[in-house]
């Protein structure tokens, strides 16, 4: 029997991605982002979720593969690595669904300009592909301050 | 007995009477022997002997009793102090401390302590075992302490008297009866001794009297008719004791019990007692927690009342502002702490130190109840242990030394804690050689710090702060307690990201004063709020020296940088537009520029905003561990719209 995982399903610039959903803890409206000077281009700013500050990430940049825009409709996925906790920008949330392993290909060196360290695969569906993040790797703040280092 | 439940109790205790046995010892040595301190240092060891034995701490309780039979033998007149008992009465609290500290990390108190039971052992003359306490007989004093109290008491026109209180035959609950004897008697003067010893009457082991000396303004007559009214005394006989007699007839044996402010104008004095009650730091934290969330709503509701303009809102919103003021006033007068929880591990530090290093300081410390807010005390020690140490080692010189410059040979170092305004100030100041301008000047050419031109240039001040910057010390020879090149800067740093400053001065030949200035609380603070473009900004109202306006005209450039002339002094004007990289191009037409000269240090610049909204109270929001630190924000607050404005760290952009 394959290893089954939920993952939370959200398109952003017609592709769709998949996040663990026990990292997943809430999906907000759009609020108002306070712009955050000095640090990396992906960083939207900071937003306050019920009292605590919240960095906003736009996934796009991060992964070097565009940016954004930022609409009525998007929205934000607040998302927890161990004890960092930020928002994803993200266009919509969809469902959640049961990945079994067995539908789950590793990635090439790249998978659709993504650096393979930033995903745990990429899952074929009956509608199409979906690119599962692997938001340890994307929350670690030691990525952020290389790319700070390489800004400065 | 299950123990674990007393185990937290145990070990708070044990702290404090280690404490108060490390300053019981510091007294002893500074008084040479004054019984009094030895038979308080004898308490807090016995009571830390029954309370390790009870917990079955057999180790410890072999090591206080020990203890105890060394400061029995020197309350016994067997024993002189010097400092080799001294040291070795030292090296046993180290020890005990040690064992409470290894328990409290979940070990056990098994440390070996032969090498300090036979240092015990052998200042005591190879008389381990005390000689059996045995209470004193007759009815004479007892001592010259006691000589000394009846002297200052008949001198001040109190009577002393000999109660004789004889209880009935037929009395069965005698401990009850003397309880209520004493009850009155402690209203009517200053118990100065009885016999049998206090704990053995109120245990009621005695046949059927007892006998108590008491100073007291009443008349014998009086004494008497009152303890007769104690029902089944059958007789009380007062009789009046003499000097002279008493301070001829000193004995070595030292009364069982007496009152600690006995050289103290004897008076009744009612036991001070302050109902506290222990809460765990955490719950203020959630109280600050929850109190934060108000004020940020306060906020919002100010907001709203601003925009709807009605009357009895207005009144609500500022009686709610009102009573959240006096709210805040009350949570962080919860959280603070005197300094003296610092302090009081200064003097055994400055003691072993001065030793080591050949050198005779006294330490005064001032202001010791002092508050300051938890989080500060904790954090403090370190960088004050650091300054003590630097003016012990660089500051007080040699004693020869001293002593051709026309100084008293012990220096004098003065830890001093005050409060002022919003902050608290703590100085370390040394009567030692001061600071060495040319010295400290050469050492920061050397290092590549400053210019030749800048080490002639710099005014004293100036020079001195070259101290604080990272890999500067200037002792000659890298000791074990200071110039590692470790030092200053680290304390400097310390005390920033406490929100603090510190400062020094000095005058060669005559010392050096450290001055630290700390905020009185941490997570919320008065701040200017600013608009740049449409952004919102707060600044610490702390490091802002004024606000102005400023016209394009009047400021001029040096080397490509924009100046601003400034009370006669050139300082550097800075447009927070351009300096964090604001969006949008408002074109502003008004001839003035809004603008805020703050300061950092010796430093001061100009910032140019766009508009000036108000002071405001922000509880202070880090911005989490992902973004890290990121310059020149210090964190986040959130504004009464719900929005989050940055907080801008003035030091960092000056």
């Amino acid at each position: 029997m394959a290893e089954v995982n939920k993952y939370m399903v959200f398109s952003l610039k017609n592709e769709v991605y998949g996040a663990p959903v026990e990292q997943v803890i809430s999906v907000e409206k759009p609020m108002n982002i306070t712009r955050v000077p000095n640090t990396a281009p992906f960083i939207k700013g900071v937003i306050n979720l019920r009292g605590m500050i919240l960095p906003v990430i736009d996934l796009l940049s991060k992964f070097d593969i565009g940016t954004s825009d930022i609409t009525e409709s998007t929205r934000l996925a607040i998302v927890q690595s161990e004890d960092i906790r930020v928002a994803l920008l993200i266009d919509t949330a969809k469902d959640v669904l049961d990945i079994t392993q067995d539908d789950v290909d590793p990635v090439p060196e790249v998978a659709g300009g993504i650096h393979a360290k930033y995903l745990n695969g990429v899952a074929k569906l009956e509608e199409g592909l979906m690119i599962l993040l692997n938001l340890d790797k994307i929350l670690d703040p030691n990525d952020i301050e290389i790319i700070k280092q390489l800004e400065v | 007995m299950d123990t674990n439940q007393y185990l937290d109790l145990f070990l708070e205790e044990s702290r404090e009477h280690l404490q108060s046995m490390d300053q019981g010892l510091l007294d002893l040595e500074q008084s040479h022997g004054n019984l009094e301190v030895v038979n308080e240092i004898f308490r807090s060891a016995h009571t830390l002997k029954g309370m390790s034995g009870s917990m079955g701490f057999n180790t410890m309780m072999e090591l206080t009793h020990q203890l105890e039979n060394i400061l029995d033998a020197i309350r016994n007149n067997e024993l002189t102090v010097d400092s080799a008992i001294i040291d070795a009465l030292f090296a046993a609290a180290d020890q005990l401390e040690e064992m409470v500290e290894r328990i409290a990390g979940g070990g056990s108190d098994d440390v070996d302590i032969s090498a300090v039971m036979a240092s015990l052992k052998q200042t005591s003359g190879g008389q381990p075992e005390a000689p059996a306490q045995s209470a004193p007989t007759d009815s004479s004093p007892s001592n010259d302490f006691l000589a000394d109290v009846m002297k200052q008491a008949a001198d001040q026109g109190f009577n002393v008297w000999q109660v004789e209180v004889v209880l009935s035959k037929e009395c069965v609950l005698k401990a009850a009866r003397a309880y209520m004897v004493f009850q009155i008697v402690e209203q009517l003067g200053e118990v100065i001794q009885t016999e049998p010893a206090v704990e053995a009457i109120e245990e009621g082991e005695f046949d059927s009297s007892f006998t108590i000396k008491l100073i007291t303004k009443d008349s014998e007559s009086d004494v008497q008719e009152k303890l007769l009214s104690v029902s089944e005394v059958e007789a009380v006989h007062v009789s009046p004791m003499k000097n002279e007699a008493n301070a001829t007839a000193a004995s070595k044996q030292m009364p069982q019990k007496q009152t600690a402010a006995g050289e103290a104008a004897p008076k009744a004095k009612a036991r001070a007692a302050t109902r506290t009650i222990r809460v765990s730091t955490q719950r203020l934290d959630e109280l600050m927690n929850l109190f934060e969330e108000l004020i940020i709503d306060k906020g919002r509701l100010e907001e709203i009342a601003r925009q709807l303009k009605d009357q009895e809102l207005d009144e609500t919103v500022e009686t709610i502002a009102r009573t959240s003021g006096s709210l805040q006033d009350i949570i962080l007068n919860l959280r603070m702490e005197p300094v003296e929880q610092v302090f009081n591990r200064f003097p055994k530090m400055v003691r072993s130190v001065s030793k080591d290093l050949g050198k005779k300081i006294n330490l005064e410390m001032l202001g010791v109840d002092t508050e300051l807010d938890r989080n500060v005390i904790d954090e403090i020690g370190d960088p004050l242990v650091h300054l003590i140490r630097n003016s012990m080692d660089h500051g007080i010189e040699l004693p020869e030394k001293r002593r051709d410059a026309g100084k008293d040979e012990a220096g004098r170092i003065v830890l001093r804690a005050y409060h002022s305004g919003n902050h608290v100030f703590i100085e370390i100041e040394d009567d030692g050689a001061g600071i060495n301008r040319h010295k400290v000047a050469n050492k920061a050419v050397e290092k590549g710090l400053i210019s030749n031109e800048e080490a002639e240039t710099l005014s004293n001040k100036e020079v001195y702060e070259l101290m604080f910057r990272s890999g500067f010390s200037t002792a000659d020879k890298i000791s074990d307690i200071s110039g590692r090149g470790v030092g200053l800067d680290v304390v400097k740093n310390k005390i920033e990201s406490l929100g603090g400053t510190v400062d020094v001065d000095s005058e060669e030949g005559q010392g050096s004063i450290f001055t630290i200035k700390l905020p009185l609380t941490l997570s919320i603070i008065s701040s200017m709020l600013i608009n740049v473009q449409d952004e919102t900004y707060a600044l610490p109202l702390n490091s802002i020296v004024e606000t102005a306006l400023v016209t394009e005209e009047s400021l001029m450039k040096a080397n490509g940088e924009e100046m601003y002339e400034y009370r006669g002094r050139m300082i550097p004007f800075k447009r927070l537009n351009q300096l964090l990289d604001v969006p949008g191009d408002k074109v502003q037409h008004n001839k003035y520029i809004p603008a805020i000269i703050a300061q950092s240090g010796k430093n001061v610049a100009c910032f140019a905003v766009d508009r000036f909204i108000g002071q405001q109270e922000i509880v202070i929001k880090s911005l989490g561990n992902y973004l890290g630190e990121v310059r020149p924000i210090s964190g986040a607050t959130i504004l009464g719209n719900g929005q989050v404005a940055l907080i801008l760290d003035c030091s960092s952009m000056i």
